[in-house]
């Protein structure tokens, strides 16, 4: 007869993959994620950046709500598990009678990693699923918007499954690459950059015959610049070497040099962390973006920044940059025969958009700075992230100490003297 | 409460000593001074079989969706919205706008799985049912639920599920994250198990959460880990896999492997995602792209039709299509769902279906030995118009509900049911339009006592005959209790004996139970207690019904026959004309015989399919040299005679043209080829 041990030797061992496709996953989530009061503040609950939700997003956001007469704003998102960009845009579009019908990426959870970062992630997955629950339940957004455990960047890998669905979504009013890392960076691995998700953005909305959004918030610093910069560089070169100065005088004024030095600018002043570069960055993918979407002579359309706000995050200088495009297309073009007999590489439009792009960039708002001089604007945007921190079940009394210990750092380079209240009347 | 099975003729025993406890019951038996005493009690369950409930006792994923759409339904939601994040099925969410769960409704139905408050006085004081009528929700609409199981089927697919919940006025919102054990016999793993056998099925943690909106409303459910299990079934993986095998083996050029391996890739499907597991380097990659029936731009409500329109396409390579080849195991749950929830039809209510030239209607005799008499429909009159006004019935099936429409969606597509009333033909010695047999059915059964009735039983019906029922599966009765059926078509119309078995091929009949035989539905909604009296009841009612259609049918075909017969004249007639077609009699009785075409033109072969023939393609079957060159006259006799006989024994029944052909061609062979 066999003793109790030896029974056991007798098991059989199963693979994990075996364990796994029988069993599932175990739990690794603490149970009570999702349920507590939440207290791990991060950056993007700092007052600051209620002033882009509100003064950028929600306000583009209903005027284009107003101008194109839409009862349903169609909104591709990174929101995160407190989706506050949504809740702040659909409260302020609800007052125009409209709906938000969002479809969200969110990849923090995806990929294997080890069982804490499962954990937070599958939590995040929870707090997130409450937070769509409560916006879907007070009607602001429609029964079918939805987030995904996906990376957006996967939408520029044709045949994946988030650019399969991105397909079977149609067109966008709003695009939100609220990227709170580097748009510019280097992808490393088979994963394509954000950047590439931005040209699928593109590619995506040809077709579309009404005015459209592209919010970008990214952080800059020099050196977190990878291809997309040469592809900045390279589309600031173009309009530089046309025979008409129109856009070389404007980007000289934006820069604050000289029109004949800007050459040098554009190669040397992404090396240095001050608000140049945010105007470089600014200007260049403005330009960048100009090209995409004026080049396509089958849906041809001009872009216009209707926003650009900085602000800090983790250093002195001003590390983020807000920006906002309003991309419309135009009237099919008509190809010109010129005078050699070929056609016009880039019609005269262009450089004159282009121009448009670099005068908004010298209006380059610093949010630190609006808040320090106005006391009314930080108070009204702690009021607001308030309500939205305790909407999302957030402990507020330790966020006020999360706020006073975590002194907001201090505007070093005045970027416009603010004189007059902030104001996106603009674009 | 314990009085409630008095029943009228129980005098005797309300007078007996009764224990309802357990412990008293025992010493009551254990003692001897009892001998010969008589005593009575209740008989009880045990929470154990509840318990195993909430491990699933569903055959599918669409039993889960199906209750879930119920328990919309039943709290007055107009819609209630499903993402199932198809082809992946990673996690799922389940969204209505009804009247949510107030505190005592979400402490009821976690403590007390099994404990409906639905169809009883409680539901009053809960808020969940009418505040007349404990059989209809506060809107008004009749009641599905009634077990107070439907819920957990969700622990079917998955382990893990939160519900966020918020009742209209109240200034909170309640969230409860639901952990379930996995059902276990071994007494080891339940060390908390409690004397009283009340069984722990699992951990929930709930919060109540402030709430700003105090006037919104709606429950949200979501499936946070769908079991691997699952997964695999909802993505047709098994099929998938197969035909991914057959392609290597065709491109390792080992076709014995590759004939071996049967499936067929669905005509439409969402798609098949082979590694599923992502990382943070690699993307998930479609490894089959869908194809769905519809595009991006085609409205939520007209994808159902196209779905339809897809399985009714496959008539052009096959008679009589079945589900499961024209779509995968996602789209075919989307089909199911639509036929069993209390959703409106593609086209129209058959009752609501107008005069035309594609039918004609009938009213059902309730008599033991009557028969179903033409309605004279008049001009835009619509079924339910024609029955009041000839009948003095109100059809009261498909009318709108007080508590407003109802809509339910799953990724985009608007669930209807897949059933249509359009006319197909069974060739042209058949009949030239439809029938439609409706009837309304409210036995008396008063002289019944109480306890043996189960209650009283009301319904309304329509029995509809087509030359081709498309797809096979729609081909039966399918039995609607309150609006909601989780049984699919019975194609045995409960068991019906008779010899008629190509006439009932192409019947559809629909039964809407309006009271009554609700309690004869097993726990899991899909079958019946046939030996509760209700079934019983309503099988008699409905083979009778049929019987009235299928001799209407044989009459009208009959004279259908002779005018042709008439028409044709002396159609030259050969000896083995005359063999098969007494053959077919043998089989078939009186059902007329298939139209059998044989040509090698493409343009009458599909038209002659169209209109119900057996229409084969000479091409493929005279390919073989010999036959080819075969006295042609003699060969065309023995092909129709071939045909007719392999129909007569029903052994073309639901191939592919293709291999019809291909049978044929192989027999041909044998005896013309040598
Ligand atoms: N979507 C829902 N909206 C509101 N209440 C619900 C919903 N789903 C379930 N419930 C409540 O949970 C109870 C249990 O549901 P269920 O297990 O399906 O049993 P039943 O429907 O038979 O009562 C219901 O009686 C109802 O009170
Ligand atoms: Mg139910």
């Amino acid at each position: 007869m066999a003793t109790d041990t030896e029974m056991e030797k007798t098991q059989d061992e199963l693979g994990s993959d075996d364990l796994t496709s029988v069993f599932g996953t175990e739990d690794v989530r603490p149970h009570d994620e999702g349920l507590r009061l939440k207290n791990d503040f991060l950056p993007w609950h700092r007052p600051v950046k209620q002033l882009v939700r509100k003064e950028q997003w929600a306000a583009l956001a209903v005027r284009l709500v107003k101008d194109s007469k839409l009862s349903k704003l169609r909104y591709l998102t990174l929101p995160g598990a407190d989706m506050f960009d949504v809740r702040v845009i659909a409260e302020t579009c609800a007052q125009e009678g409209c709906k938000v019908e969002y479809l969200g990426f969110d990849s923090s959870r995806s990929g294997e990693r080890g069982v804490d970062q499962l954990a937070a992630a599958t939590a995040n997955a929870a707090q997130r699923d409450t937070a769509e629950s409560v916006l879907r339940q007070t009607g602001l957004v429609t029964d079918s918007s939805i987030t995904l455990n996906d990376f957006l960047e996967d939408i520029a890998v044709s045949g994946s499954q988030a650019c399969a669905i991105l397909r079977n979504f149609g067109h966008f009013d709003i695009v939100n690459i609220d990227a709170c890392d580097h748009l510019a960076v280097e992808p490393v691995g088979e994963r394509p950059g954000l950047f590439s998700a931005v040209k699928e953005v593109f590619s995506h909305q040809r077709g579309r015959h009404s005015p459209w959004l592209l919010y970008v918030t990214t952080r800059v610093s020099p050196d977190r610049l990878g291809g997309p910069k040469e592809e900045f560089v390279d589309a600031i070169k173009r309009n530089l070497d046309l025979p008409t100065d129109v856009f070389r005088n404007a980007f000289a004024e934006a820069m604050g040099v000289s029109a004949d030095d800007v050459e040098d600018v554009v190669s040397d002043g992404w090396a240095i962390h001050d608000d140049r570069l945010l105007k470089l960055f600014s200007i260049g993918l403005g330009k960048y973006l100009l090209q995409l979407a004026h080049g396509h002579y089958g849906d041809p359309a001009k872009v216009e920044l209707a926003s650009c706000y900085c602000y800090r995050v983790h250093e002195g200088s001003a590390d983020m940059l807000a920006l906002a495009f309003r991309i419309t297309p135009t009237a099919k073009r008509i190809a010109q025969p010129t005078i050699g007999g070929g056609v016009l590489n880039l019609p005269l439009l262009e450089p004159v958009l282009a121009a448009r792009v670099a005068n908004k960039v010298v209006k380059l708002v610093d949010l630190d700075r609006e808040l320090a001089e106005q006391p009314d604007l930080a108070e009204g945007a702690l009021a607001a992230t308030l309500k939205l921190l305790e909407v999302a079940n957030y402990n507020l009394d330790e966020y006020r100490e999360w706020l006073e210990k975590n002194e907001r750092p201090t505007p070093t380079s005045v970027v416009r003297s603010a004189v007059t209240p902030l104001s996106i009347v603009d674009g | 409460m314990e009085e409630t099975l008095n029943g009228a003729g129980a005098g005797d025993a309300s007078e007996l000593p009764f224990l309802p406890d357990q412990v008293e019951l025992a010493q009551f038996l254990g003692d001897e001074a009892n001998s010969g005493n008589i005593v009575r009690t209740q008989l009880k369950a045990s929470g154990r079989v509840i318990a195993r409930v909430t491990d699933g006792i569903y055959r599918r994923p669409a039993s889960a969706f199906r209750e879930l759409i119920s328990n919309a339904w039943d709290a007055d939601a107009n819609t209630i919205t499903i993402l199932t994040d198809a082809p992946r099925f990673e996690r799922i969410h389940i969204r209505d706008n009804g009247n949510g769960m107030s505190h005592e409704v979400l402490s009821r139905i976690l403590l007390n799985i099994g404990g409906s408050a639905k169809r009883h006085i409680d539901g009053q004081t809960l808020g969940i049912t009418a505040s007349n009528d404990p059989t209809k929700s506060p809107g008004g609409r009749p009641l599905i639920g009634k077990i107070g199981i439907g819920l957990f089927s969700v622990s079917q697919i998955s382990r893990r599920f939160r519900i966020i919940t918020k009742v209209k006025g109240a200034s909170y919102r309640l969230v409860a994250d639901v952990r379930l054990r996995t059902y276990s016999e071994d007494p080891n793993d339940h060390p908390e198990v409690e004397a009283d056998d009340e069984f722990i099925s699992g951990e929930v943690l709930l919060v109540r959460q402030a709430a700003q909106d105090i006037e919104s409303q709606g429950t949200d459910i979501v499936l946070e880990d769908v079991k691997p299990n699952i997964r695999d079934l909802l993505r047709d993986n098994a099929r998938w896999r197969l035909i991914a095998e057959r392609r290597n083996a065709l491109s390792n050029g080992d076709m014995d492997a590759a004939l071996a391996i049967k499936v067929e890739e669905p005509r439409v499907h969402s798609g098949w995602i082979e590694e599923m597991r992502s990382n943070d380097t690699s993307p998930v990659v479609q490894t089959v792209p869908s194809m769905l029936p519809w595009d991006a731009e085609t409205p939520a409500n007209e994808r159902m039709a196209c779905l339809m329109d897809a399985v009714e396409k496959e008539t052009e390579s096959t008679q009589r299509p079945a589900l499961n080849n024209v779509l995968d195991a996602y789209l075919e749950m989307l089909w199911t769902l639509g036929l069993s929830s209390p959703v409106d039809y593609i086209d129209s209510h058959p009752f609501d279906l107008k005069r035309s030239s594609a039918f004609d209607l009938y009213w059902i005799s309730n008599d033991a030995r009557g028969q179903a008499i033409l309605v004279d429909m008049r001009a835009g009159e619509s079924v339910r118009e024609a029955i009041a006004r000839e009948h003095e019935v109100n059809l009261e099936d498909g009318l709108p509900h007080t508590a407003g429409p109802f809509s339910a969606f799953i990724d985009g597509v608007e669930l209807k049911k897949p059933i249509r009333y359009r006319f197909r033909s069974a060739g042209e010695r058949n009949l030239s339009r439809a029938l439609l047999f409706v009837g309304r059915y409210n036995p008396n059964l008063s002289r019944v006592s109480n306890e043996r009735r189960g209650g009283g039983l009301e319904l309304e019906a329509y029995i509809y005959w087509n030359g081709r029922i498309v797809p096979k599966e729609n081909n039966g009765v399918l039995v609607r209790i309150r609006g909601a059926s989780g049984a699919l078509f019975d194609p045995t119309f409960f068991g019906y004996q008779v010899s008629e078995l190509t006439r009932l091929k192409q019947i559809t009949s629909e039964i809407y139970v309006r009271r009554g035989l609700d309690a004869a539905l097993n726990i899991d909604r899909e079958s019946f207690n046939y030996s509760h009296p209700h079934v019983q009841l309503v099988a008699q009612w409905l083979q009778r019904g049929v019987r009235q259609l299928t001799n209407k049918h044989k009459d009208l075909a009959k004279k259908a026959r002779l005018e042709r017969r008439e028409i044709a004249g002396n159609e030259q007639q050969s000896a083995i004309n005359d063999y098969a077609d007494a053959v077919w009699r043998h089989r078939q009785g009186d059902e007329s015989s298939p139209k059998v075409v044989i040509t090698s033109e493409t343009g009458p072969l599909s038209q002659a399919r169209s209109e119900g023939a057996l229409a084969l393609s000479s091409e493929i079957i005279y390919s073989s040299n010999k036959v080819a060159t075969f006295d042609q006259g003699i060969r065309q006799a023995k092909t129709v005679a071939l045909v007719r006989v392999l129909a007569a024994f029903n052994v073309l029944d639901d191939r592919s043209y293709r291999e019809q052909e291909d049978l044929v061609s192989a027999i041909l062979e044998l005896f013309l080829g040598n």
